[in-house]
């Protein structure tokens, strides 16, 4: 056998795992998993550890999963869970399913995180300076859903001072998760599809597979513009 | 309430025969419409002759670098190796959204290429390409599809050129533009053209767009992607759903306890019998 470019150079020999120590007794960032997370800290917090490299103190543990749940309510109005419905309705299997809300769901948190990363410095320190318009709610019912955010997180809103303002549900909770910790585009993008994942894949669950006669399949309608003649 | 109406022009289920991009599937596209002439019109772009198709031919088979050993094609291991080819294809496209090896670097390639073209014209003198290489390189501009990690020059360009030749298809506008512009490049950074930029090249002179091509050398990947997933998934190798132990070196933090396990034996040291399991 001939040899090319792969043999006739060095390579590194050994994968190197940087974030969970593998063996019988994992540790993630150096946190013992079964003998000391399972039994101090709650799954939420084991993502906020996973993503920040850190334990997070009671509050912020709690504030996360504040913001985790009020994140996992995609419904099926929501590609994520549109899409993986009709792939549960095309009769995928259950990994196909969660592969198309997983796929989707990252996509979803992209576009958040881009709609936002402007604000992000002001998000952090609490100043708006000209981006109040932008980042504002909708309608009075976002409003009223920040409002239950707000109360949701109790004391911990004196942590998140950006939500002195009259702030959009996804700005809020984007303030929270900076506040947590969390804020790269990676955690924040990671952090927003795991909080859907389980929702979305529930959602698509639901529906049965091989029911294409009760899907409407002309909502949206799409108008077919003649491209050639 | 909102209109709930999307425009589209791909393609429409009709009694009889279905639309695509205008034509029917059945009466104007079977038997004369190639697999990548019709890609090519998904793409957005042209429907280009039977010819032009064959060139588009050769560069998605010239594109192929299967060796499941390179970096996208190993992901289409690891996520086959349970037994899903579909998926595992499906990942190893995800994998290169955004990233600039494969067939990502094929859309700002040709608009390179464009904009060279667009400043020099076609018949540019080497010390004209010259000052405009130059002027790219000292405004921090990129020359996506040149540049051959690991050997001296993509053996898929040499693949590609032979067959364009044969074909008479080495004298378009834009592959002499690309070729002007590698002799300045190896000249100055040694960074000769790649499958990438080749390939944008010749779609470019076939009347694609860089988008459009974007999108053609994407499929031209799928080849090399969809041969490691199958081959995966009917391997389902236990070794590559999990690597011995051995072959990990962890370089993270060290152990260290939690604080809150840290409280706790802060607080059992300090109260012993509260440490007993009754207690707990």
């Amino acid at each position: 056998m001939t040899t090319g470019p792969i043999e006739d150079r060095d390579w590194p020999t050994h994968l190197r795992a940087r974030i969970v120590e593998p063996g019988p007794a994992p540790r993630l960032h150096g946190f013992d998993v079964q003998n000391d997370l399972a039994r101090h800290y709650r799954f939420g917090e084991s993502v906020l550890i996973a993503l920040t490299g850190e334990a997070p103190d009671e509050a912020a543990g709690r504030a996360f999963d504040v913001a985790m749940i009020f994140g996992s309510a995609i419904s099926v109005l929501e590609a994520p869970a549109h899409a993986a419905t009709l792939a549960r309705v095309c009769g995928a299997r259950t990994s196909g399913i969660q592969a198309v809300a997983a796929t989707t769901l990252a996509e979803r948190a992209r576009k958040i995180y881009d709609d936002l990363e402007p604000a992000i410095p002001r998000l952090v320190v609490g100043s708006l300076n000209g981006m109040a318009a932008r980042l504002a709610p909708r309608s009075e019912a976002e409003r009223d859903a920040v409002g239950r955010l707000r109360r949701a997180l109790g004391a911990f809103v004196a942590r998140v001072p950006a939500l002195g303002y009259d702030l959009g549900l996804d700005a809020a909770l984007l303030a929270v998760l900076l506040a947590c910790g969390v804020r790269t585009r990676e955690q924040i993008e990671c952090a927003l599809c795991v909080a859907g994942l389980a929702t979305t894949c529930a959602e698509a669950f639901a529906a049965t597979p091989g029911d294409h006669r009760s899907y409407p399949l002309d909502l949206p309608k799409f108008v077919y513009e003649e491209a050639r003649s | 309430m909102k209109e709930l109406e999307l425009p589209t022009r791909v393609a429409r289920a009709e009694w009889g025969d279905n639309t695509f991009f205008g034509l029917r599937v059945g009466a104007d596209m079977a038997g004369r419409d190639s697999f990548m002439s019709a890609l090519g019109l998904a793409a957005g772009g042209p429907r280009v002759s039977a010819e032009d198709a064959r060139v588009l031919d050769d560069v998605a088979v010239c594109f192929t670098a299967a060796d499941p050993r390179i970096w996208p094609l190993k992901i289409a291991r690891l996520a086959s190796a349970y037994g899903s080819s579909r998926l595992a294809y499906a990942c190893a496209h995800m994998a290169l959204e955004g990233g600039m090896i494969g067939p990502n670097p094929a859309a700002p390639a040709a608009q390179l290429f464009v904009d060279f073209r667009r400043a020099l014209g076609d018949d540019a003198t080497d010390a004209q390409i010259d000052v405009e290489v130059e002027r790219h390189l000292a405004s921090g501009g990129r020359f996506f599809g040149f540049g051959v990690p690991y050997r001296p020059i993509d053996e898929r360009v040499v693949a590609l050129e032979k067959s364009l030749r044969e074909r008479g298809r080495t004298d378009g506008p834009h592959w002499k533009t690309m070729r002007a512009i590698e002799r300045a490049l190896v000249a100055r950074k040694k960074l000769p053209v790649n499958i990438v930029g080749a390939g944008a090249a010749v779609e470019l002179d076939l009347g694609f767009t860089p988008d459009q091509i974007g999108v053609l050398m994407t499929m031209a990947a799928s080849l090399s992607f969809m041969a490691n997933a199958v081959e995966g998934a009917a391997q389902r190798p236990e070794l590559l759903q999990k690597l011995p132990l051995e072959t990990v070196e962890y370089v993270g933090r060290g152990a260290r306890l939690s604080p809150r396990a840290e409280a706790k034996r802060t607080l059992d040291s300090e109260a012993p019998a509260l440490a007993q399991p009754a207690f707990r």
